[in-house]
């Protein structure tokens, strides 16, 4: 029994050397690009990774999509990326979710003459960086709240994934400013945080109706917070009075539009920046022109656009 | 002659007992002195005291080291007078090397740097010096316990002691290494140093020592020199204990075949290749109270675990029940059997601490139950509260928890549990361990009216009075083989001695 | 006498834990905010605590028996998940369920065996199962929720009874009547509390204990599945991180609860306060308007001051 153990043990690091090696070994002429991302699948990454392969297969380019095993840990990421740069990566495309633990991976990858394109959030370090802006993303939020509200008094909520979560936070600080300024008379009432959950929204957005009655909207920087409050308008027979803006276009996001209980999302194109993000690295690698700031985008997406919206981004909406 | 070591009118008292009563002994330089007694004698708190482990004040009496009282605060005070103890349990730091074990504390090297060729060296001369085909680098866990056992003498040797105490140290060692041991034992002594050599084996008594004293019920009741006296002298010696009159031992009625044990082997739990109990065979009939008798570690308490289930792997034996071939797997393959196993631990393996008197006393029975899944609870607290009268357990209601009773009344409460299960065969592993002598009385009571009601009783105990006063037949093991069954009047307390020290 | 007989009472109830914080919190809130009183919000808060409860039922056994499960979080999206496929593929509802709790059982068998068979440390074992699970769950889903389902299934989390108490709260009331009278009342539930309180004895004492840690650890994988699939239903999508992070927040419920960590005791009542308790403080917390930054704080603080009256329960009532 002891030695049966004794093999096995021996066996499977045997494998984890093989396999390390294979990797270390796969030397060649294609460019080696990393994409370091804070997390895998998921209704918006899952869509980057698809652009992002896409351009690598077009280009002829190695990719690598490599992501944490729990969200958004920056700890992580940089570990990640220190992986990028010894398997002698030329391209990383890395998320920089706090500037200060990266500073010192992304100053090595510099010297070490890897092309740097950050993906959603700027950096000194880096060549160029592609995303939704938070700051416009912020802007366009505020807008699509405006207009959903129309004339009458606006008292919104916010909720986002953890008050940790840096580029939220600047997202939402720009929806602030923005509101302020197209509606003076709007009022913040909370900021509150979901971690990724809907049950724990649809709770949260409840109690908070509870003890502010005359909140009338909640916007989302976290795609299940947007579920959990359609939920929450659901339940109470809220639809036309409490506003749910939502964010990314998954499926069931699209369905609670369809069913007047989220007014609209604002999409980030995921795809666009996972497919624009290779060809930007591309530009810079091969010393052409190219932009440092690179704005993917965004757009609001109503009851009407749901299924254009549906059909021409390839999702199939349920019953 | 002066003494190197002396120990003057030390006595130990525990809540209840007298461990150690008025003890005196000297100790000299270049001797071997031997102290023997049986179970419970009072040779392990003898131990405690001489290494500091009960500090001066715990106990009353001196201690004198070179003619000079000395105050054990401590273990640290007993080392600095240069005394070291070899324990029988080891305690070894299992994954690292020899020579880390044996210089532990004392490791060469300066500034929290070790030395480590010269560990190594160390390490190396006193292996060849003993004898011991072992490497310094080793790692300790790869070792059986008799390389285990010689390895905790060496680290004692290599702090160059002045007095060495060993407790036993034979009991886990092979014939060749315990060649060894004595040798070794015999060169420290005529180099100086005193040596204080507890054990039960006369043999080795007889090979080495200059002088052997008796220890009975914590008294110190004669000192020899080892020329001087017989084998016979020291057997009764050392038993000779005063038998009160608590035993409602009455004519039994002693009937069938009830339980029938051929060849039975176990295997030891520590050591590989070695069996604690050895080609043990005997019977039991009904009504009847079968002592086993012996010396702890002689393989008594397996050979009960063996015949419930509680010991399976590598068991080797073959069991008859009630004349049918019994295959015990488990416990519950026993109670189905018809046979019951209260536990020498009673809070290990006895009762359930957070439970009731009533949750516990059910405890084995819940099967024979009225209803398949639910329980009864008007049953239960039948039979609980009737269990609980018959054995006059004294508790404010059978709802108090366990935990909060004396441990005479949570002895009965384990019995209880297992009279309601209604076993036809009763394995009792020391049923009176821990308990004051009113609630022993009871017990033996108890026992007696089991008896007399057809139920079969082994009984294991290292009580002597209780193990000859309470026996109709008594088997007696040394290092797991039977050496002895005694009837009627040869029960005596000098036969079951020469048989638990028989080799 | 009576009523010294009767505080003596009070405080041997394992429960005492989780009804002290409790009433002090409902307290405060009824001054501050007294619209918390509303029957929609004590119906809400009932729900939120269903979800758990459910799970915490077998935890309490679990836990009474003396072990412990890291990987229900992961099991309760699973089981959503499971759901959320066998109905895409068409499957009627019923099957579909079925499946899901298929899916459990087979986690909670493998959890068992590894850590009654094996004697693996069930702490590392079940994180390691946790691990899996969600790598099973992210490879088969890409981490995208899965919707689009029948109303048939989804009103089995979205029904109200009488249009106020909603399904998911009739669910944990049945499991938990009948989760206590398992405990209290049967062979079964002895043996368990034996097992925890000491296995060397119940071993001995003929009760299988093997079987039972299997039973147990095979109950709380299903009803992990069961709470993921009711939640599917609730939100109409089954979310691959449904139930991540609940482990700690459901064995803090029924360690709060009473049922000792090391086994032993354990109420079903005592759990199901603490499902709700914790449920509460959140809601709480958010009706007295506390800024979500101070929320986190207070809510360790509420956790520390149940498990300390609890201590302090025990020794007053002479336990241990």
């Amino acid at each position: 029994m002891k030695n049966v153990r004794r093999i096995l043990g021996f066996l499977l690091s045997l494998l984890m050397v093989v396999s390390l090696s294979a990797v270390a070994t796969a030397e060649g002429a294609p460019l080696k690009v990393y994409a370091v991302s804070v997390m895998s699948g998921g209704a918006a990454w899952g869509q980057y990774e698809v652009g992002f392969n896409k351009a690598c297969e077009e280009l002829g380019y190695e990719g690598h999509y490599l992501a944490p095993q729990s969200f958004n840990s920056a700890a992580e990421l940089v570990n990640l990326t220190e992986t990028a740069i010894t398997n002698e990566a030329d391209i990383i495309l890395p998320v920089v979710v706090d500037a200060e633990a990266f500073a010192d991976v992304l100053t090595r990858a510099k010297e070490a003459g890897i092309v740097l394109v950050g993906i959603q959030a700027p950096d000194d370090h880096l060549d160029a960086y592609i995303g939704t802006d938070p700051t416009n993303l912020g802007n366009a939020i505020a807008e699509a709240l405006v207009a959903s509200v129309g004339d009458g008094p606006i008292k919104v909520a916010t909720m986002q994934t953890s008050l940790t979560a840096g580029i939220q936070q600047v997202q939402c600080d720009a929806f602030v400013a923005k509101l302020a300024q197209l509606r003076p008379d709007a009022v913040v009432i909370d900021r509150l945080e979901c971690n990724s959950n809907a049950a724990i929204a649809a709770d949260k957005i409840s109690a908070l109706y509870l003890a502010n009655p005359d909140c009338n909207a909640m916007i989302s920087l976290d795609s299940y917070a947007g579920l959990g409050a359609a939920s929450f308008v659901e339940e109470k027979g809220l639809q036309g009075q409490f506003h749910v803006i939502g964010i990314d276009d998954a499926a069931e996001i699209l369905m609670c539009i369809k069913n007047k209980t989220m007014d609209c999302t604002v999409a980030q194109m995921w795809y666009d920046m996972g497919y624009k993000s290779v060809y930007l690295a591309k530009a810079i690698h091969d010393g052409e022109a190219f932009e440092y700031a690179n704005d993917s985008g965004s757009s609001i997406i109503y009851a009407a656009d749901v299924d254009a919206w549906a059909a021409q981004n390839g999702i199939t909406l349920g019953e | 002659m002066d003494y190197i070591l002396e120990m003057r009118h030390v006595t130990k008292r525990f809540p209840g007992v007298v461990a150690l009563n008025d003890v005196s002994i000297g100790l000299h330089k270049g001797e071997i002195l031997a102290i023997c007694g049986e179970n419970g004698a009072g040779k392990s708190t003898l131990m405690k005291v001489l290494s500091g482990s009960y500090a001066s004040h715990e106990y009353e009496g001196e201690i004198w080291i070179d003619g000079q009282k000395a105050d054990f605060t401590s273990v640290a005070v007993a080392e600095h007078h240069g005394i070291e103890m070899v324990y029988q349990e080891m305690n070894m730091m299992l994954d690292a090397s020899v020579a880390e074990n044996i210089f532990v504390g004392h490791l060469p090297g300066k500034l929290g740097w070790v030395d480590y060729p010269r560990l190594y060296a160390d390490t190396q001369q006193i292996l060849d010096e003993i004898g011991l085909p072992i490497k310094p680098r080793e790692k300790v866990r790869g070792l059986n316990s008799g390389q285990l056992q010689m390895l905790s003498i060496m680290r004692a040797i290599s702090r160059k002691p002045r007095i060495m105490v060993l407790d036993e140290p034979t009991s886990a060692l092979t014939d060749q290494e315990t060649d060894l041991l004595m040798s070794h034992m015999v060169r420290l002594r005529d180099s100086g140093v005193a040596i204080l050599f507890i054990t039960h084996k006369l043999e080795e008594i007889y090979r080495i020592a200059d002088r052997v004293a008796v220890m009975r019920d914590g008294q110190m009741v004669s000192l020899h020199q080892v020329k001087e006296v017989e084998k016979r002298q020291l057997v009764e010696e050392m038993v000779g204990r005063k038998i009160e009159n608590l035993y409602p031992k009455n004519q039994p009625q002693i009937g069938e075949e009830v339980l029938k044990v051929e060849h039975l082997s176990v295997p030891h739990p520590t050591v590989k290749g070695r069996n604690i109990v050895e080609d043990v065979s005997f019977s039991l009939r009904k009504g009847e109270i079968l002592g086993i008798g012996g010396l702890v570690g002689a393989g008594r308490s397996e050979t009960l675990g063996a015949i419930f289930g509680q010991i399976t792997g590598g068991v080797k034996g073959k069991l008859t029940v009630f004349g049918r071939e019994a295959h015990i797997g488990c416990p519950r393959d026993a109670i189905r059997a018809g046979i019951g196993f209260v536990t020498e631990e009673r809070k290990k393996s006895g009762f359930v601490w957070v439970l009731s008197i009533r949750e516990n006393i059910t405890l084995a029975s819940l099967s024979h139950m009225p209803k398949r899944y639910i329980i009864d609870r008007k049953a239960e607290r039948v039979r609980a509260q009737a269990m609980s009268d018959r054995l006059r357990i004294k508790a404010p209601s059978i709802e108090t928890r366990i935990v909060n009773l004396s441990g005479g009344n949570q002895q009965k409460v384990v019995l209880g549990k297992w009279l309601l299960e209604e076993p036809r065969i009763l394995l009792i592993d020391e049923p009176t361990k821990g308990i004051d002598v009113g609630a022993k009385a009871e017990i033996y009571t108890i026992m007696s009216e089991l008896t007399r009601a057809g139920i079969s009783i082994i009984m294991v105990s290292s009580d002597m009075p209780e193990l000859v006063s309470m026996s109709d037949r008594c088997l007696v093991l040394s290092n797991g083989r039977l050496t002895g069954t005694f009837e009627g009047e040869q029960i005596t307390q000098a036969n079951v001695m020469r048989a638990a020290i028989a080799q | 006498m009576k009523t010294r007989d009767f505080a003596r009472n009070l405080l041997a109830r394992n429960e005492l834990g989780t009804i002290m914080p409790m009433a002090l919190l409902l307290i405060v809130v009824g001054f501050v905010n007294p619209s918390f009183f509303a029957a929609n919000n004590i119906l809400d808060i009932l729900r939120t605590a269903s979800f758990a409860f459910i799970i915490a039922v077998p935890i309490t056994f679990l836990m009474a028996g003396g072990g412990m499960d890291l990987s229900i979080g992961a099991a309760t999206s699973l089981g959503g998940v499971i759901c959320a496929f066998a109905l895409k593929a068409g499957m009627p509802v019923a099957v579909a369920i079925l499946l899901a709790l298929l899916g459990g059982a087979m986690v909670g068998v493998f959890n068992g065996l590894i850590i009654v068979k094996f004697a693996l440390p069930a702490f590392i074992a079940t994180l390691g199962v946790q691990y899996a699970i969600n790598g099973i769950i992210a490879i088969t889903t890409k981490n995208l929720a899965i919707s689009g389902f029948s109303s048939a299934f989804k009103v089995l989390g979205q029904g109200k009874l009488f249009g106020a108490v909603a399904y998911p709260v009739l669910y944990a009331l049945v499991i938990g009547i009948a989760g206590h009278i398992m405990l209290t009342r049967t062979k079964y539930g002895r043996s368990v509390l034996a097992i925890g309180g000491n296995a060397e004895t119940a071993y001995l004492s003929g009760i299988n204990v093997r079987g039972k840690q299997i039973s147990i650890y095979i109950a709380t994988s299903v009803f992990a599945a069961l709470s993921g699939v009711l939640q599917a239903a609730r939100f109409a999508s089954a979310q691959p991180a449904a139930g991540s992070g609940t482990e700690l927040t459901i064995m803090a419920s029924v360690i709060i609860g009473g049922t000792s960590m090391f086994g032993g005791t354990g109420t079903v009542l005592g759990s199901a306060l603490g499902c709700v308790l914790l449920a509460t403080i959140t809601n709480a917390l958010i009706v007295m308007n506390v800024s979500t930054f101070w929320q986190n704080l207070i809510f360790g603080v509420i956790l520390i001051a149940a498990i300390f009256i609890d201590k302090y329960r025990r020794r007053a009532s002479g336990g241990e």
